[in-house]
């Protein structure tokens, strides 16, 4: 039985809408699941901690579930600002693991790629699209993937990142249909 | 591996739980979270945990109260504390008590990343070793001998069940599988266990002396038989006689050892008074007796005396499962002996030995053993350790091989003929890659 409903995405307080319609499409891709893309919601001020002066992930994701359309499948917020999760110091993102909203920030994916400054502009949708894609499938249950290649293997820092695969390795892709046909997760 | 690992984590900020008991989870843990240091203790009680991220600063029992608590409970319980920038000097006190090492919030994901790999790495390495020991279990040892595979455990139930009759066994297996220990276990969980226990090798001995180490003499029985005396059958009186070799001893002997089993007594050479023993016999042999009562070269009336219960031991190479086992077992004892330090065997070596054939059996490799720890300073026996390390598969031609054996070795060949390029060896044999990649991991070839 494949999943009803949509992933919505959801971009608060970001510069560049067309980034985002790349990476719904890639979203849709890979989850073969039709993706859409709301209006910009405006920066997560909610969720500011003015003694951290970086947006608190985990308030965010709490407001992503409470507004979630009706026929959300999954929900995506994305943003430009520094996220923190209560515990860490930052994240590239946060997501419900087996639950139903992500959140991704493109803040600490301007860091430089591997290979130096010659490059004027680091790949960052290529970064932002490969974390919504992994983020997204933490929340249809996958881990972490000890296949480098992976989209889903854990990524130490962006250079890491982008040596990475912007798709599932085919153990992942294989156990990603098996939950979504609602196979439960351990 | 990651999947196996459990980790606890104890926090008074749920938020704090939350967030990282969900980080974990994607990174593979197995992960539970409490609020307070009471809850972690009755969760330590009750369960296993691996790793233990601790809060520092919590109302009520602070961290390092829970830290002593987890200690006690679960010593081998790695505990991570994680604390503010003020309280680094009391973290340093924690580690002194015990505490693993301790991280600073908020934490950093990639440096909290790296230390959780290295302990469960570490965790992983003691966890192989102590496996191995937590295996040398009740159910894997009769007395001292161990066997964790199916057939030792059918002897050891057979032993347990025969042990306090007085039946007469007869053990067979080839040499070195372990007849004398089964003969000695049989005996020390006997109710004749005060009494002695006395063997004798039937091959060591010509066939008169044998005679008169059984039997005994009178004084002036034969030349130079200058006084009385006492034969191994009545030293063994309340006790239990091993014969080894019992396929060794001659027709004659072979006689009255049969009238002794009949009449359970039997007088001294050259002496006429009968003496009467209560003797349990034990005989073991390595050779086939059926075949000799067939050719004729063994009593057949004996053999049924001898062979009221059978007890076989299998050769090593047919019950591989408890060469891991036996090494481990055998590398304490010479640890021991030698005064080393080897905690673990590379699992190439491991791998090694149990592809081995083995002809002396466990007694082979326990010389193998004590050579490697002899040769070394350890603490890994190693596969250049193994005496036959440089012949991977000893091809004299002299053994018989199995089929298998001789793919392996086939493989082995092709696969360096080709520098271990699989695709190139897989087209030589005309098998695709993947069948053999499960060639190569099944029969464990190495370069
Ligand atoms: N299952 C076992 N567990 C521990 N040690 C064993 C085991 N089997 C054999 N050994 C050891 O191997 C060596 C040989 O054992 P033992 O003398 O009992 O063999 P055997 O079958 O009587 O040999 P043979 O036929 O050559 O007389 C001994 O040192 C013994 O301690
Ligand atoms: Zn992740
Ligand atoms: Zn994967």
């Amino acid at each position: 039985m494949p999943p009803v409903g949509f992933i919505y995405i959801v971009p608060l307080g970001c510069h560049d809408m067309n980034d985002l319609e790349t990476i719904a499409l890639g979203v849709e891709e890979q989850f073969e699941i039709e993706t859409r893309l709301l209006e910009n919601k405006g920066p997560p001020d909610f969720a500011y901690d003015p003694l951290r002066t970086q947006y608190n992930s985990n308030l965010i994701l709490k407001r992503l579930l409470e507004t979630a359309p009706p026929d959300a499948l999954k929900v995506l917020g994305v943003t430009d600002f520094d996220l923190f999760s209560p515990i860490f110091s930052y994240v590239f993102g946060e997501a419900q693991f087996n639950g139903k909203c992500a959140v991704i920030s493109s803040f600490r994916l301007r860091g430089v790629p591997e290979g130096g400054e010659r490059l004027h502009c680091p790949p960052l949708l290529d970064r932002l699209e490969k974390e919504a894609v992994h983020e997204l499938g933490h929340t249809f249950g996958l881990r972490h993937c000890s296949d480098s290649d992976c989209v889903m293997s854990y990524s130490k820092g962006v250079q890491c990142a982008d040596r990475k695969f912007g798709v599932f390795c085919s153990a992942c892709r294989d156990l990603l249909f098996w939950y979504m046909a609602g196979n439960p997760v351990p | 591996m990651k999947e196996n690992a459990r980790v606890l984590v104890v926090d008074d900020e749920p938020m704090v739980c939350i967030s990282l008991a969900n980080w974990l989870k994607e990174e593979n843990y197995f992960v539970k979270y409490v609020n307070d240091g009471q809850a972690a203790i009755e969760t330590m009680k009750q369960e296993a945990w691996d790793i233990v991220l601790l809060d520092y600063k919590m109302p009520g029992m602070d961290g390092l109260d829970v830290l002593r608590h987890i200690k006690e409970i679960a010593p081998q319980t790695v505990v991570l504390m994680m604390t503010a920038y003020a309280s680094i000097a009391n973290s340093v006190q924690a580690m002194k008590e015990g505490a693993f090492d301790y991280v600073v919030k908020p934490l950093d994901v990639e440096e909290l990343t790296l230390m959780l790999n290295k302990i469960v790495e570490r965790q992983q390495l003691i966890a192989e070793n102590l496996l191995l020991r937590k295996h040398l279990t009740e159910r894997h040892k009769y007395e001292n001998i161990i066997g964790k595979s199916p057939a030792m455990q059918k002897v050891f139930e057979l032993i347990r069940t025969v042990a306090d009759t007085s039946a007469t066994l007869l053990v067979t297996g080839e040499t070195g599988t372990g007849k004398e220990m089964v003969a000695r276990a049989v005996h020390a969980t006997s109710s004749r266990r005060y009494g002695p226990f006395i063997a004798v090798s039937c091959s060591a001995l010509p066939e008169t002396l044998l005679e008169s180490e059984l039997f005994g003499y009178e004084k002036g029985a034969f030349t130079g038989a200058d006084r009385m005396r006492k034969g191994r059958f009545e030293l063994a009186h309340g006790g239990t006689l091993f014969l080894d070799e019992i396929g060794d001893i001659s027709m004659k002997t072979q006689v009255k050892l049969l009238r002794v089993l009949q009449e359970r007594s039997f007088s001294r050479l050259g002496g006429t008074e009968e003496i009467d023993v209560d003797v349990r016999l034990i005989t073991a042999t390595n050779q086939n007796l059926v075949r000799l009562v067939e050719e004729g070269h063994f009593r057949s009336d004996l053999f049924y005396r001898l062979n009221v219960v059978n007890l076989h031991l299998p050769p090593l190479r047919e019950r591989k499962d408890d060469i891991p086992l036996l090494a481990e077992h055998f590398m304490e004892k010479f640890n021991i002996e030698f005064n080393k330090k080897f905690n673990r065997i590379e699992r190439k070596a491991l791998e090694m030995m149990v592809g081995y054939y083995w002809p002396g059996n466990v007694r082979e490799l326990e010389n193998v053993i004590e050579r490697a720890i002899v040769i070394d300073q350890g603490p890994e026996i190693k596969a250049k350790h193994l005496p036959f390390y440089t012949c991977e598969t000893p091809l004299t031609g002299d053994e018989p091989l199995a089929l298998e054996d001789v793919e392996k070795e086939h493989i082995r060949k092709v696969l360096q003929q080709n520098q271990w390029n699989v695709s190139r060896a897989a087209k030589v044999l005309d098998i695709d890659r993947t069948t053999l990649h499960k060639k190569i991991q099944k029969f464990g070839i190495g370069k």
